[in-house]
């Protein structure tokens, strides 16, 4: 068993929650385990190092401090703490003068970052240290004919020369994941653009139509579904279409967090999870079911 | 509170960076906002700053606080110039100018308050329940107020309340 430190967030485990679980199945049944640490928001690469970058670098810190003292790695489960973590880790690990006055501030709590470990994206951990090989051997239920239109996000691809996770301007590792299990990745418009949930907090109506646009080009493309590797980016995609409705005409296109179609794959029950979610998923268990 | 006067000192430190700026307009091509709501461009945000046409007035109108932060422009001006990065110090200026969306004032003080950004309501642990999650270990909430203290964010949020925003 590998272990990392879980660092979960708060839109998954008090928003939707059924991402949580299908991530605390599927990853042990690859020799992952997971370690909860008292950890608070990451935070927010957005809104808190819009706010102040130094109080971001500092809260970011103690996070890293905790899972350092346990000497773990940690995994994300959402990509805006994937970047929030990665980045800051980086910079204080590469800058000096920043890395002394945060833990100026973190005396004050009596920890040091020291620097001693990496963050991770559960994507990484199932495309980089697992492996596309070992998925597809986990497959008993292929998703055959299902077509899905990848979203991979911007949290988990940029800054880029910090991130190194995957062609930020053309990314493949989805694409790949999501094949790996038997599905067919389709080409759609937008396939790059950002979910706008970074704007939701500033303006709604912006960051709703940023959203549309996106679940319009999947529509267009006859994609059964939307798959991402981001919690934030899920829920401006599947609760968000009931917010699209007020500005647009309806859509009603499923959306998934990877783990959820990877446990599906593999035979895991996430059926109490998947009621949770806003836009129907039973035509796409159907179809699956054959 | 900063003086209006130091704050243009850090105007200035931000059009080192910028002053490689050519004007092409990539970044707003590029950019997932200003497809949706032309107010905000990144391009001219750049043009500001590299005419020195920045005072108070300039983030007054909270159109930076529309980038969502997504670094599509960062990735692709050809002069290399990381606009996401700019527009976070010009937001960061902007909070000493006591300019900020209520949104991001209520985020920073849920951390505080709580340490998360997520509301935990009866029905939400009910739901986690039901999927037989584990009760997650707290966060310790003297030591994020020690932190945010300590880094003057506290003193920030007082002064953007007393100043009624
Ligand atoms: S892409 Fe770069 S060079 Fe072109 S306008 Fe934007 S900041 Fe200036
Ligand atoms: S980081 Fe901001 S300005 Fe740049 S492309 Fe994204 S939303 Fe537009």
């Amino acid at each position: 068993m590998t272990k990392f430190a879980f660092f979960v967030g708060c839109t998954i485990p008090y928003r939707i929650p059924f991402v949580e679980i299908t991530l605390r199945r599927t990853l042990p049944e690859f020799g992952i385990e997971l370690v909860d640490l008292p950890f608070a928001c990451c935070p927010d690469p957005g809104g808190v190092q819009g706010f102040d970058s130094v109080t971001w670098h500092t809260l970011a810190a103690r996070n890293l401090c905790l899972a350092e003292e346990q000497n773990l790695n940690i995994v994300t489960a959402c990509s805006g703490c994937f970047e929030t973590l990665k980045v800051v880790n980086t910079h204080l690990k590469n800058d000096t003068a920043l890395k002394t006055k945060v833990n100026g501030y973190l005396k004050e709590i009596n920890r040091e970052f020291q620097g001693s470990i990496e963050v991770k994206h559960f994507a990484e951990v199932f495309y980089d240290d697992i492996g596309i090989d070992k998925i597809a051997a986990k497959v008993q239920n292929p998703l055959s004919g299902l077509k899905l239109a990848t979203h991979t996000g911007c949290h988990f691809l940029k800054p880029p020369e910090i991130l190194q996770t995957d062609n930020p301007e053309r990314p493949t590792k989805l694409d790949e994941m999501v094949e790996a299990l038997g599905a067919q990745s389709v080409p759609y418009l937008n396939k790059l653009s950002c979910c706008g949930a970074g704007t939701r907090g500033v303006n709604q109506d912006t960051a709703v139509a940023m959203a549309h646009e996106k679940i319009v080009g999947a529509e267009r493309a006859n994609a059964d579904a939307l798959v991402t590797v981001c919690p934030t980016c899920y829920v401006q995609y599947d609760v968000g279409q009931r917010l699209m409705a007020k500005q647009f005409e309806k859509t009603n296109l499923p959306v998934f967090v990877y783990p959820e179609l990877l446990g599906l794959s593999m035979g895991i029950d996430f059926s109490a999870g998947f009621k949770m979610h806003t836009i129907k998923v039973a035509p796409i268990l159907e179809k699956i079911a054959g | 509170m900063t003086e209006p006067s130091e704050l243009l000192e850090e105007f200035k430190e931000l059009f080192d960076i910028v002053k490689l700026c050519y004007q092409c307009g990539t970044c707003a091509g590029g950019c997932p906002v200003f497809r949706q709501y032309t107010e905000f461009n990144p391009r001219r945000v750049m043009e500001k700053l590299l005419l020195g046409d920045y005072d108070e007035q300039f983030i007054d109108d909270q159109q930076i606080w529309y980038c969502s932060m997504c670094y599509t422009c960062s990735t692709r001006c050809p002069q290399g110039i990381d606009i996401g990065h700019v527009i976070t110090e010009l937001k960061n200026l902007a909070v000493k100018l006591r300019n900020v969306p209520p949104g991001i004032v209520a985020e920073m003080e849920a951390i505080l308050e709580t340490g998360t950004t997520a509301a935990i309501s009866q029905s939400i642990l009910k739901k986690r329940e039901r999927l037989e999650l584990p009760e997650l270990p707290k966060a310790d909430l003297d030591e994020i107020q020690k932190l945010m203290e300590a880094t003057g964010a506290v003193e920030s949020l007082s002064q953007i309340k007393e100043a009624g925003n």
